[in-house]
């Protein structure tokens, strides 16, 4: 699967004393396991609680949701990676819905020509972020907290509300296709994770954006065009929020302009249990895919259980909890591991 | 020190001008809304009509947009040019109506209200203050209206952004005189609100119910659909929806699903649910506009996908996703309320008290009534609809008011 | 009296502390030295109570202590004013030293200011503030912090003060100040335990002398009659090597940098200077006096107002360090290393290869892990960092062997032109004298040009073959025949020490 996992805490494996432990050891002393277990454990128990849960038709909500879910918190992993964050992502997701809406029902384009325009507009959404963070270097947080306010303004101003329905039916096959029952929107989620971790393991870009995360001065006195690292990321969050965004327009079919209202909770929620620090610096490609599918999960498994929906949320809240701490419960078994595996060696 | 802060300082001032433009230019291109009101009136029928029928949106979408685009043009600077010519124009001195309408934000729903508001201003040469908010908050309802009561307005048409929240408001509001309507919503009694024109929500859901239960031969298993349960109007829906199918023995609620409060959570969620269900359900029914759309969405899904599990479905309201899958067969039909008739009706009472009239003692309920669409009256729902508002209108000064 | 006994203190892989025993008297300044992770700031942790032994016990006065967090040690009256100064600078300075007993000066839940304040001036003066106490201490030099600090400790009644490296920020005079106040709370009774790398500075106010090394205790010491040397053998093992290094094979005929008439507003004015190819030149001065500010404009993070950098004979354009590092091949060796120097939480790996992963790309453009692997090994063996590998995180290296990445991410990039600041600062003594060699070859044999900027006089005299001194934003002075033949330590600073007066 895919990862980067550019900050390993691994003290010398290849040295380390402990034997007998072999490859399974060392995948479970990876930084960004801890999701991906928690996630293959929820994934049992919904599948051996209820029934169903592993229906096709369940299995291919459910992949159809984390898809989108990755790419929303795609948008937020990018420039929480640099140290910032996105507040107007939902907004921008919103404001690509209103374009692809407008452009494809009131113009009455092809999607041929309306998907570009409404990549660019997130894009340029994104880049106005950019711009204005770098050059006036206040915090992304104002930042991005008034540009929601500006892009929402924008939607509902632009749209008053109304949904754009008239989407050409062969827009429709990227968010409600299958390719041997696997959702298109899941597949392509996977091609960009897959992406994404080559870029930040393999390209100059991707280093640079992660050490200007780790530390923007150290990397602009290394060399790096911080300000132009920013201002990147900053665009390719526009630009997941746009991909999100239409994927959301091609899977109903129609441009919802409250699009995007609650992506603000599930990009952090999705991005920083996925792993991606909050300091930057730190990413997860596979962290991040499986904690877009255990948020899906919890969702599903919770109306599966059939759970009183006057506390539904309480349970939500419990099992993140519970799922994250799994994360604490691994990281403290290797470190005690490791802690004595060392004593003992040095003892010898 | 200086020549850092210097070019930041300068792209902020140089993009406060640019914004400081564009507002401006947004506001002088529209230089008084006033005159439209006057050559409008000989569109008031055929746009009145075309008010009375959301349905038919579904056929000419295209106009439908470019007939939000024109709204885009026409109504978007009345909140604009309200703060700034309401005053002067509306208010004073011209009528001696100081009329409100209040919408809390953005919303196809009030759209369709307003032409009812506006076939009223037309009808009776009335101009009224219409205002849309820009949230869905209690806080800024209350600060937009006391600063329109404070530019002397006496009468108020108003959807509560918060059941109970908007009561603090009205209560204030009637102390200094002044009279209040709730439309398309009730606040919660106790109010000061002389009335409520609205759909009866907990009748209208039995309806939808009933029509479930109906379609689906007096027995099977049912989700329920409700959007939010802070909403005190929500728990009358179930309420509505739980009361009709205990009097089914053979009709069971196998799941009940909440907390949806745009579509896209409401897709996930129905979706979810479906699946949870998908061996035994029969009927899913939705008591909310957005969980509505969810079911139409979720549903045609389904089928296009290869599900072939008859399920009946009936939503509330007539947004085109919901029409189009009436219209597909994938639901059996839709309860649609009457906002026009809530626009319409709300600022025609306030008239009246504004003449001299007063609510009839222990009256408080305006029922807009509602009507069951279904694939066969798609055409014709609007009518009987019409005629409820018609009905009501003749009876406003008798059963409603008096003098 | 502090009876430390066989304390011992684990951390995974690591001894931090081996039944170290020591014993400080009250009445004494008692300091205690070593090489980074000796153990000195685990001791002084587990005296704070911030850590807990996991042999061994602190007794103090004849009751053993079980300290359970630094508010514990407090208690106990024992206080600490460590190297990070933390004060809140949006208080004033009668808030800061009053902070934890503000309870005390309350009438009917309201702060009673008149009488904090009036409080709180008893201990400015007795540190010799001199400052109002409704000062606000943001603006308040380094010195005038540490000041705050130690008076924070006075009003809590310490018995025993521990001074974590407190003149690493200040200047000269301000040390002179502060070791004098030592002197003067020690003889009114109080035991305090310091804790410096400035053997100079130990030898001058101390009475007693501790060694730690690789977490063991070596030994104590009285001061009197000891030399800096002796304590040096302590410390390193072995004897210290006072080391001439010979001449450089200066080429004066090639200017590789040449700073002509730079200006910014309200510091520099027309400073100019010049850079030979395979010299090394010193920037001597106090902190402030515009030896880093002027090495921020060289490499184009700073703006100037006017004048010319020069590089090989062409005017250089440029506006940041990506210009400075790609464009003319002039790299910048911070002097905040945590901060500005490395990225402390990533790799080794990445922080060697960070300017060169553009020139190690393979067929498909895509960085070869092989390739940078094989970069930061190769320089980690040349510049000898001690670390598990090269996947190790920067962070948990000591400052010697972190000051060495720092370096070797600029040899990777293979500059011409390298800018050192400060590179011994924080460094033990083993590595310090490996960081000089380091540097010496690097224009001796590689013929590199560099610009070495200083506060450590012997450091300057060891390595620089020409001194430009820095005295508010001006050059004031140049020695420029250090090439020529040996010269002492006391010829140096006695040159130097003219033009700064």
């Amino acid at each position: 699967m895919a990862e980067v996992n550019v900050n390993q805490n691994v003290v010398s494996p290849k040295k380390n004393s402990n034997s007998g432990t072999g490859a399974l050891a060392k995948l479970f002393r990876r930084n960004d396991m801890g999701v991906v277990i928690a996630t293959a454990l929820l994934f049992l128990i919904f599948a051996l609680v209820t029934d169903s849960f592993f229906t096709r038709y369940n299995l291919f909500n459910i992949s159809r949701t984390a898809g989108l879910y990755v790419f929303i918190a795609m948008g937020q992993m990018i420039v929480l990676v640099i140290g910032g964050m996105n507040l107007s992502l939902g907004g921008i997701g919103g404001l690509v819905v209103v374009a692809a809406g407008y452009t494809m029902d009131s113009m009455g384009w092809s999607p041929w020509i309306s998907v570009p325009i409404a990549l660019a507009v997130g894009m340029l959404a994104g880049a106005f972020n950019g711009i204005i963070i770098v050059k006036s270097k206040i915090n992304s947080f104002i930042i991005t907290l008034a540009s929601l306010f500006i892009f929402t303004g924008l939607v509902t101003g632009i749209s008053q509300g109304f949904p754009y329905t008239e989407i050409p039916k062969s827009f429709t096959l990227m968010g409600r296709g299958s390719l041997l029952g696997v959702p298109y929107t899941f597949i392509l989620a996977i091609v960009t994770l897959l992406i994404m971790a080559y870029v930040f393991k393999f390209t100059v870009i991707g280093r640079r954006i992660l050490a200007t995360g780790g530390n923007l001065e150290a990397a602009q006195l290394s060399g790096i065009r911080t300000d132009r690292i920013v201002f990147l990321c900053h665009v390719l969050s526009g630009l997941f929020g746009a991909i999100a965004g239409l994927l959301w327009v091609s899977r109903m079919g129609s441009a919802q302009p409250a699009t995007g209202s609650d992506w603000l909770i599930i990009s952090f929620a999705v991005a920083i249990i996925g792993g991606t620090a909050l300091t930057g610096g730190e990413a997860s490609m596979l962290a991040l895919f499986a904690s877009a599918i255990l948020l899906t999960l919890i969702k599903n498994g919770l109306i599966m259980l059939n759970v009183n929906v006057y506390f539904e949320q309480t349970f939500l809240g419990l099992i993140i909890l519970l799922a994250v701490s799994i994360d604490r419960i691994r990281a403290m078994l290797h470190s005690s591991t490791r802690k004595f595996g060392r004593r003992d060696a040095t003892e010898a | 020190m200086y020549r850092k802060l210097s070019k930041p300082l300068l792209l902020l001032v140089i993009l406060m001008m640019v914004l400081a433009a564009a507002l401006s230019a947004c506001s002088s291109e529209e230089p008084a809304p006033p005159p439209e009101s006057k050559p409008a009136e000989s569109e008031a029928p055929a746009e009145s009509k075309e008010a009375a029928q959301p349905a038919e949106s579904e056929a000419p979408a295209e106009k439908e947009a470019a007939e939000a685009e024109e709204k885009t043009a026409e109504e978007a600077p009345t909140q604009e040019a309200a703060e700034s010519e309401a005053p002067a124009e509306a208010a004073p001195a011209q009528s001696e109506y100081k009329l409100v309408w209040y919408a809390s934000a953005p919303h196809p729903y009030f759209e369709e209200v307003l032409k009812g508001v506006e076939a009223f201003e037309q009808e009776y040469g009335i101009p009224v203050e219409k205002q849309i908010g820009p949230d869905w908050e209690q806080s800024s309802q209350n600060e937009r209206v006391e600063a329109l009561a404070a530019q002397g307005f006496t009468h108020f048409s108003i959807y509560p952004s918060d059941a109970s929240g908007a009561n603090g408001l009205y209560e204030e509001l009637t102390q200094n005189g002044i009279k209040v309507v709730n439309f398309g919503a009730s606040t919660m009694q106790p109010t000061t609100a002389s009335f409520v024109v609205a759909t009866d929500v907990k009748a209208a859901a039995m309806q939808a119910t009933e029509a479930l239960i109906q379609s689906m031969g007096g027995k099977g298993k049912i989700i329920n659909v409700l959007e939010v349960l802070e909403d005190s109007n929500t728990v009358l829906r179930k309420e509505g929806v739980e009361e009709v199918v205990a009097k089914y023995p053979d009709v069971e609620i196998i799941q009940e699903i909440s907390g949806m409060t745009s579509v896209e959570e409401a897709v996930e969620k129905i979706g979810n649910a479906l699946s949870a269900n998908i061996n035994e359900v029969d009927g899913i029914i939705a008591t909310g506009f957005t969980t509505s759309v969810g079911i139409a969405q979720v549903l045609s899904e389904y089928y296009d996908t290869g599900g072939d599990r008859e399920i009946h479905a009936v939503g509330i309201d007539t947004d085109p996703t919901v029409m189009k899958a009436i219209e597909d067969g994938v639901m059996d039909g839709t309860i649609a309320q009457n906002p026009y008739g809530h626009g319409y009706l709300s600022l025609l009472a306030l008239k009246y008290m504004a003449d001299g009239y007063e609510p009839v003692e222990g009256v408080y309920h305006i029922d807009s009534g509602a009507a069951f669409v279904t694939k066969d009256n798609l055409d014709t729902y609007a009518d009987d609809i019409m005629a409820v508002t018609e009905q009501i209108k003749s009876e406003l000064t008798t059963k409603y008011l008096e003098k | 009296m502090l009876d430390i006994k066989q304390v011992s203190k684990f951390f995974p892989g690591v001894k931090a502390l081996d039944r170290v025993s020591l014993v400080f008297q009250p009445g004494q300044v008692h300091a205690v030295v070593g090489e980074n992770g000796a153990g000195k700031s685990t001791l002084i942790k587990i005296i704070c109570g911030i850590y807990i032994p996991d042999e061994g016990e602190v007794v103090l006065n004849g009751e053993k202590l079980a300290l359970k967090s630094y508010s514990d040690a407090l208690e106990k009256k024992i206080s600490l004013v460590s190297q990070e100064i933390q004060v809140i600078p949006k208080s004033t300075i009668a808030e800061n030293i009053m902070l934890d007993k503000m309870e005390h000066f309350t009438r009917r839940g309201a702060i009673n200011w008149k009488q904090l304040n009036r409080e709180a001036d008893k201990y400015i003066r007795m540190v010799e503030l001199n400052l109002p106490p409704d000062t606000e201490v943001g603006g308040l030099s380094a010195a005038q912090k540490q000041l705050i600090m130690i008076a924070k400790s006075l009003s809590s009644d310490a018995q025993i003060l521990i001074l974590d490296e407190p003149t690493s920020a200040l200047t000269r005079h301000e040390t002179d100040n502060l070791l004098k106040l030592m002197r003067k709370l020690a003889d009114d009774g109080v035991t305090i335990i310091f804790v410096n790398h400035k053997l100079e500075e130990v030898l001058a106010v101390s009475d007693k002398v501790s060694v730690l090394r690789d977490g063991q205790y070596v030994g104590t010491r009285d001061v009197e009659g000891l030399q800096k040397d002796d304590i040096v053998k302590m410390m390193i093992g072995r004897d210290a090597r006072t080391i001439y290094l010979g001449q450089l094979d200066i080429d004066w005929n090639t200017t590789v940098l040449e700073a002509r008439n730079i200006s910014q507003e309200n510091t520099f004015k027309n400073v100019s200077f010049s850079l030979h190819k395979g010299e090394i030149l010193g920037f001597y001065g106090l902190v402030g006096s515009g030896r880093t500010e002027l090495a921020r404009i060289l490499i184009g993070e700073d703006p100037r107002d006017g004048g010319q950098i020069i590089i090989n004979g062409q005017v250089a354009r440029i506006h940041s360090m990506a210009d400075s590092l790609y464009k003319y091949q002039m790299g910048y060796v911070s002097e905040n290393r945590k901060e500005l120097g490395l990225l402390l939480n990533s790799t080794i790996q990445t922080n060697v290869a960070i300017t060169v992963w553009n020139r190690m790309l393979n067929g498909i453009k895509a960085i070869s892990l092989k390739q940078e692997r094989a970069i930061t090994e190769k320089f980690m063996e040349a510049v000898d960092v001690k670390a598990t590998g090269p996947d190790q995180i920067v962070n948990d290296l000591s400052g010697g062997n972190q000051q060495k990445v720092s370096i070797s991410k600029w040899l990777a990039a293979g500059c011409d032109i390298l800018i050192i600041d400060e590179p011994t600062i924080g460094v033990d003594v083993g590595a310090k004298e490996y960081i000089h060699k380091l540097i010496w070859d690097l224009a001796k044999v590689e013929g590199k040009s560099i610009i070495l900027i200083s506060s450590d006089m012997p450091e300057m005299v060891n390595l620089a073959r020409r001194i430009l001194i820095f005295k508010e934003f001006e050059i004031v002075g140049e020695i420029d025949n250090l090439n020529d033949r040996e010269h002492s330590y006391e010829e140096v600073s006695q040159a130097i020490g003219q033009y700064l007066a």
